[in-house]
């Protein structure tokens, strides 16, 4: 297909070199008489000044930030997405914004097992946290079911159990608002909003959502050590025979964004991404989510049945087994990775605890509180609480 | 008459720039460069994956099912029968539950009459250093190599999951390169002075083909999974019979006995096609 469209000039002339000679020669004739092209016409009062590109700094362990050409990440894009992001505006009764049930403090997660929509509905799963969401190569939501930020931004506004806006009534109120006009045409240079545009700011602004400032991380820049207790907990989050938290929690951003059945529930109540693929061996699979502010964001897994990390941990120890028997036979639709663990001992109740030591050390109090993530309608609205060090 | 001048001096151009009469004597100025689509046909002695099925035996009489699959293939090589290589992909990463990764293509293949494929199953030495493809995020996050198996280390070659006998019991057939610095208790107290790696070349010769103007090929790469665990070449006096009991806790991805075996049998597992779609032979 390549080489169709690259050569087709050569492929004419091949096959009749008068013929397509005396057509080129009328293309030079008509291009020699025509006329020069007209300039484009600007409509008066729509000239907008060209966006200013944005380039994150990552440390250099992170891979490539994932960034459609559609959608570059500009100042005024992630500015007007920012607004967006914590604004009620795009709520039927203006009361509720993302921001809403993404808390910064909280790693853009819900203190509340399930977030309440502006009737009072409440979600099916808990809200996911937001950390480092632009690798989400996998796919958004806990079943992966938008292919990227820009998708899943379009469905919790006119979603009736959330915040109920139609799209059509979203857009004309914004093209309604005395600033938002101006700022589209900073961002996207028109004035001419759309969903398209709004979902490209949202998406643009949680591009920047990047937490790489973690205790673990400054030690693996070498700038800070893990106490004794932290390390052997890292050293057990590593080993195959034992936590072998890394193969869905990688060492990066400690989440690959992967798909498993963690063995939640003996019969899945909730298909997880089985009920995107339509696939039975998908069933019960949820992604992977990050572990980075995961002692910030508790409850946990999709229905939040998890109160604290240490019940999290008692479910990988054994806790899947769901009171069978500690042997054989493994449940076929659990991971392998899973059911692995009934081939070796449980951990001790200390080897959890130095888990939850290393854990611990996943905390970016900087993500947490930086400003330029923090509700702009709203001054030191960062209110995460730094704990003091506790070993 | 600056009209008509500009319209002679364009039409002179033209003559100038086109071949006289139609003429295909001269092949290797009219030969157009073909497109390549490679595709994996994977399965286990024929039979094709259906994931989570214990319905799998090896060779040793152990039923096994399939739960994931991700491997890794680099510096993926076509050859022609003049000793010409043409590399068609760096690194490919496939994923079983993604079937963006399932087939890749190669455009701007030259003509020549090619006999056969090679790569190597996992990274060499020089591809699997820590972070090396920072580019690739996707397979940087699903395949990282854990630190505690080796520090500067980079990357899986595969990772093969899913439960094994009755009653069944996981197992989890991960491959790739290790140096211990003895803070791994999986291996209490080893230190590896020299990392070990466990990648392979292979070279799958097929019939040779050449693809003409205007066709498409169509590069197969039958990769039978129960090949990992047969020992076939038994008359070499050297067992590499894998079966999952012959490690009771699955902890493999350091064991070096493992490893090899795996290395032995994988290059038994592969094979390859080349046709060609449209244009003539």
């Amino acid at each position: 297909m390549g080489s169709r469209l690259r050569f087709p000039v050569v492929a004419g002339l091949r096959r009749c070199g008068w013929g397509a000679g005396i057509a080129v020669a009328a293309l030079c004739i008509i291009a020699a008489c025509s006329k020069d092209e007209d300039p484009p016409i600007i409509p008066p009062g729509n000239e907008c000044p060209d966006p200013t590109p944005l380039t994150l700094t990552l440390p250099a362990n992170f891979p490539e930030l994932p960034n459609p050409p559609s959608n570059p990440l500009t100042v005024e894009g992630v500015a007007l997405g920012r607004r967006l992001f914590y604004d009620p505006i795009l709520s039927a009764d203006s009361s509720l914004s993302c921001g809403g049930c993404h808390l910064q403090a909280h790693s853009f997660g819900d203190t509340r097992p399930f977030s309440e929509g502006i009737h009072g509905d409440k979600s099916r799963r808990q809200a996911p946290t937001l950390v480092n969401p632009a690798w989400n190569s996998r796919g958004v939501f806990w079943d992966g079911r938008a292919v990227d930020l820009e998708t899943q931004a379009t469905q919790p506004v006119p979603e009736p159990t959330e915040m109920s806006l139609p799209w059509p009534d979203a857009v004309l109120r914004l093209k309604a608002h005395p600033e938002y006009p101006d700022l589209f045409c900073a961002a996207f240079g028109s004035k001419d909003i759309s969903m398209i545009r709004v979902v490209k700011a949202i998406a643009q602004f949680e591009r920047t959502f990047v937490s790489a400032n973690s205790k673990y991380d400054r030690w693996k820049r070498g700038e800070e050590a893990l106490n004794t207790m932290e390390l052997r907990g890292f050293r057990l989050f590593l080993r195959e025979g034992k936590g072998d938290c890394f193969h869905c929690h990688d060492e990066t951003l400690l989440a690959t964004g992967s798909f498993h059945n963690t063995g939640l529930d003996t019969i899945p109540i909730d298909g997880g991404r089985g009920e995107v693929t339509g696939n039975p061996a998908d069933l019960g699979k949820f992604k992977s989510s990050s572990l980075r502010n995961i002692m910030e964001s508790s409850p946990y897994m999709h229905d939040a049945r998890f109160t604290s990390i240490r019940e999290v941990l008692d479910h990988y120890n054994r806790g899947f087994r769901h009171g069978k028997p500690d042997s054989l036979p493994a449940d076929p639709q659990v991971d392998a990775l899973i059911n692995k663990r009934l081939l070796f001992p449980p951990m001790t109740s200390a080897e959890l605890d130095t888990l939850e030591a290393f854990l611990e050390t996943l905390t970016d109090w900087d993500f947490l509180t930086n400003p330029d993530l923090s509700n702009p309608f709203e001054s030191g609205s960062a209110v995460a609480k730094r704990k003091p060090s506790a070993r | 008459m600056k009209t008509i001048r500009l319209m002679l001096l364009s039409f002179a151009i033209a003559l100038a720039v086109v071949p006289l009469g139609c003429s295909d004597d001269d092949p290797a100025s009219t030969e157009v460069p073909i497109t390549l689509d490679a595709y994996f046909n994977l399965n286990v002695d024929g039979l094709p994956i259906i994931l989570n099925n214990q319905g799998y035996t090896n060779s040793s009489g152990t039923s096994y099912s399939i739960k994931a699959l991700r491997f890794v293939i680099t510096d993926v090589i076509l050859h022609d029968d003049e000793g010409n290589d043409t590399k068609i992909a760096d690194l490919h990463y496939y994923d079983i539950t993604d079937p963006s990764t399932h087939t890749f293509s190669h455009t701007g293949l030259p003509h020549a009459e090619w006999t056969s494929v090679s790569f190597t199953f996992g990274l060499d030495e020089t591809d699997n250093v820590r972070d090396r493809y920072l580019s690739r995020p996707q397979f940087h996050l699903d395949m990282q190599w854990p630190t505690n198996l080796g520090a500067n280390l980079g990357y899986h070659y595969m990772q093969l999951e899913g439960d094994f006998g009755t009653p069944a019991a996981a197992y989890t057939t991960h491959m790739g390169p290790r140096q211990l610095d003895g803070t791994n208790d999986d291996f209490p107290g080893v230190v590896d002075d020299d990392p070990h790696h466990f990648h392979f070349a292979v070279d799958l010769p097929f019939t040779p083909l050449h693809i003409h103007n205007e066709g498409q090929g169509e590069l197969t790469i039958n990769f039978n999974l129960n090949d990992w665990y047969q020992d076939s070449d038994a008359g070499d006096g050297i067992d590499t019979e894998y079966d999952f009991a012959d490690y009771p806790n699955q902890v493999i991805m350091g064991n070096l006995d493992a490893q090899g075996k795996l290395q032995t049998n994988g290059l038994f597992c592969f094979s390859a096609e080349l046709e060609a779609h449209g244009g003539h032979h």
